[in-house]
């Protein structure tokens, strides 16, 4: 195990996915806050400082909240630079947003290489409604080794996600 | 760059810098904090002590020094409830200059121009949606390809209609907890509606525990009486199907009867102003709808237009002299009964 790595004590994440996925009001539940119901867009990219406990020890994660893409925006690369993982989030009731999440990975390897990373599929409290099947969720898992199901409405499965992908980072089993 | 009159300059600097709220940071060897200066409070900078690690107080330029390039703009990024800035990070090797300039008005109104856009982009789809659950993908397509028009006042189509009903539903329900009754229907509704739309009907209407089908709608291939026909059989066969699985489960089971109906009817737009929907009135709405009503459990009752057009299948049917509410006298009918189990 790397300790160096371990006492690091503050890591930079960055919080991605198409527009309108729920990214803004999941780091709102993360960071202990609660569920705005009116949709309010992000400008840029909005940062925020969440502690977390890993292996018994407070960290901190910077955490980006960027912008999300659509046809009229590309998320500028410089946003990225320097982070230590990232969190891709897609909308289960919105299908494309789960292709858009994969189509940035593969954006994201090129300019940062390998890191550590989960996929969050939020709006878990409307799965009745959901365009992602279990077949469309299985094909996920084998091309993100993490997927989640979320609710940032109800705040449920945000902590474990984040919490594994604070592990990895900080090389915690 | 072409050197410019002093003057000129300066207009041009004071033009760019006014009401950009400048700060900065001045970090030197090991990303210490050497000097800083300008609105930094503004952009939720505060209590900054020289000498000392810059990531420290101010995080956000975690993971970003030492810059491995000479420069790098990070354009509006807002720090908690600061203001926002575009933030630049200048470095010579060893020291760095980190400079916020915040937006100014309209930047951040052509920013919240490009986001409603991609709102409306977002709002296309989700109504996109709606309409493809509510009409089938199908129709979608077709109206908006324009190669059928439905009008508004009305007109005359030869369409064959398709009624569907769980019976024994409202007992089912009365005996059952909500939860219960909207999940089961749920189910069986899929069940029903599925074949509606692989075989090309507008889904006309769901009404509690029953659906209509319009075919003839989109023009394909097969007759709408054939389409008809073909989608009752598939009805019944899933529902056959998820009744055995339910029973092994020792759940409760439903089932389900079919009227059809075909001849002329008025397709069009009827509601007010403020709310408007694609509908289907005739004689032979009517008659499916009451041929529904008298169709026995895993039962389709056809009128006779209906069994004319299903050569392939007549064998399958039986003639019976039925008396429907609301329609004077006998009126001929056909009927196909599916062994539940």
């Amino acid at each position: 195990m790397d300790s160096a790595m371990q006492n690091q004590r503050r890591k930079k994440i960055c919080v991605i996915g198409a527009s309108a996925v729920g990214k803004t009001n999941i780091i709102s539940r993360f960071s202990g806050g609660g569920f705005n119901n009116r949709y309010q867009t992000t400008l840029g990219a909005h940062i925020t400082r969440v502690t977390v406990a890993v292996g018994g020890r407070l960290k901190e994660l910077v955490v980006w909240d960027i912008k999300g893409e659509s046809d009229f925006y590309r998320i500028s690369p410089a946003y990225l630079y320097g982070c230590d993982g990232y969190v891709l989030v897609a909308d289960g009731t919105r299908s494309t947003t789960c292709d858009h999440a994969l189509g940035l990975r593969s954006r994201l390897r090129e300019y940062l290489g390998t890191l550590p990373h989960i996929l969050l599929i939020n709006k878990d409290d409307l799965s009745p409604v959901w365009d992602v099947d279990k077949e469309g969720l299985a094909m996920l898992r084998r091309q993100i080794q993490s997927v989640y199901t979320v609710s940032a409405l109800s705040g449920s499965g945000i902590h474990d996600a984040m919490d594994a992908l604070s592990r990895e980072m900080w090389g915690v089993k | 760059m072409k050197a410019l009159p002093k003057e000129i300059t300066t207009y041009l600097v004071t033009h760019a810098l006014e009401k950009r709220n400048p700060a900065y940071l001045f970090i030197g060897r090991n990303n210490v904090l050497k000097e800083f200066g300008g609105d930094t409070a503004v952009y939720g900078i505060g209590g900054l002590r020289r000498g000392e690690a810059v990531v420290d107080q101010v995080p956000f330029l975690e993971g970003l020094l030492p810059l491995r390039q000479s420069s790098l703009i990070l354009p509006c990024v807002q720090i908690d409830t600061g203001r926002r800035a575009d933030v630049h990070i200048i470095s010579d090797g060893s020291r760095h200059w980190v400079l916020l300039l915040s937006l100014v008005d309209e930047e951040i109104e052509h920013l919240r121009l490009l986001e409603k856009a991609s709102e409306h982009n977002t709002l296309l789809e989700r109504h996109t949606k709606i309409l493809d659950q509510y009409l089938g993908k199908e129709l979608v397509k077709a109206l908006d390809e324009g190669q059928i028009k439905i009008c508004e006042s009305g007109e005359r189509r030869h369409v064959s209609i398709l009624f569907a009903d769980i019976r024994d539903f409202t007992s089912f329900s009365e005996m059952n907890a909500p939860e219960v009754v909207f999940a089961t229907l749920n189910h069986y509704l899929d069940a029903m509606i599925k074949p509606l739309l692989e075989e090309s009907a507008v889904v006309d209407r769901i009404m509690g525990d029953a659906v209509m089908g319009v075919f003839g709608i989109l023009t394909m291939a097969v007759s709408p009486p054939h389409q008809a026909v073909v989608a009752a059989l598939k009805i019944l066969t899933a529902v056959r199907d998820m009744n055995q699985q339910l029973a092994k489960a020792g759940k409760s089971i439903l089932e389900v009867g079919i009227g059809i109906s075909t001849g002329p009817v008025a397709v069009g737009i009827l509601g007010s102003t403020v709310r408007k929907t694609f509908s289907v009135v005739g004689h032979h709405v009517n008659l499916a709808a009451r041929l529904q009503d008298q169709a026995e459990p895993f039962e389709i009752l056809v009128d006779e237009n209906t069994f004319k057009e299903i050569v392939a299948y007549q064998r399958g049917f039986r003639e019976t002299d039925i008396v429907l509410k609301g329609l004077t006298g006998q009126v001929k009918a056909y009927a196909y009964r599916m062994q539940s189990a």
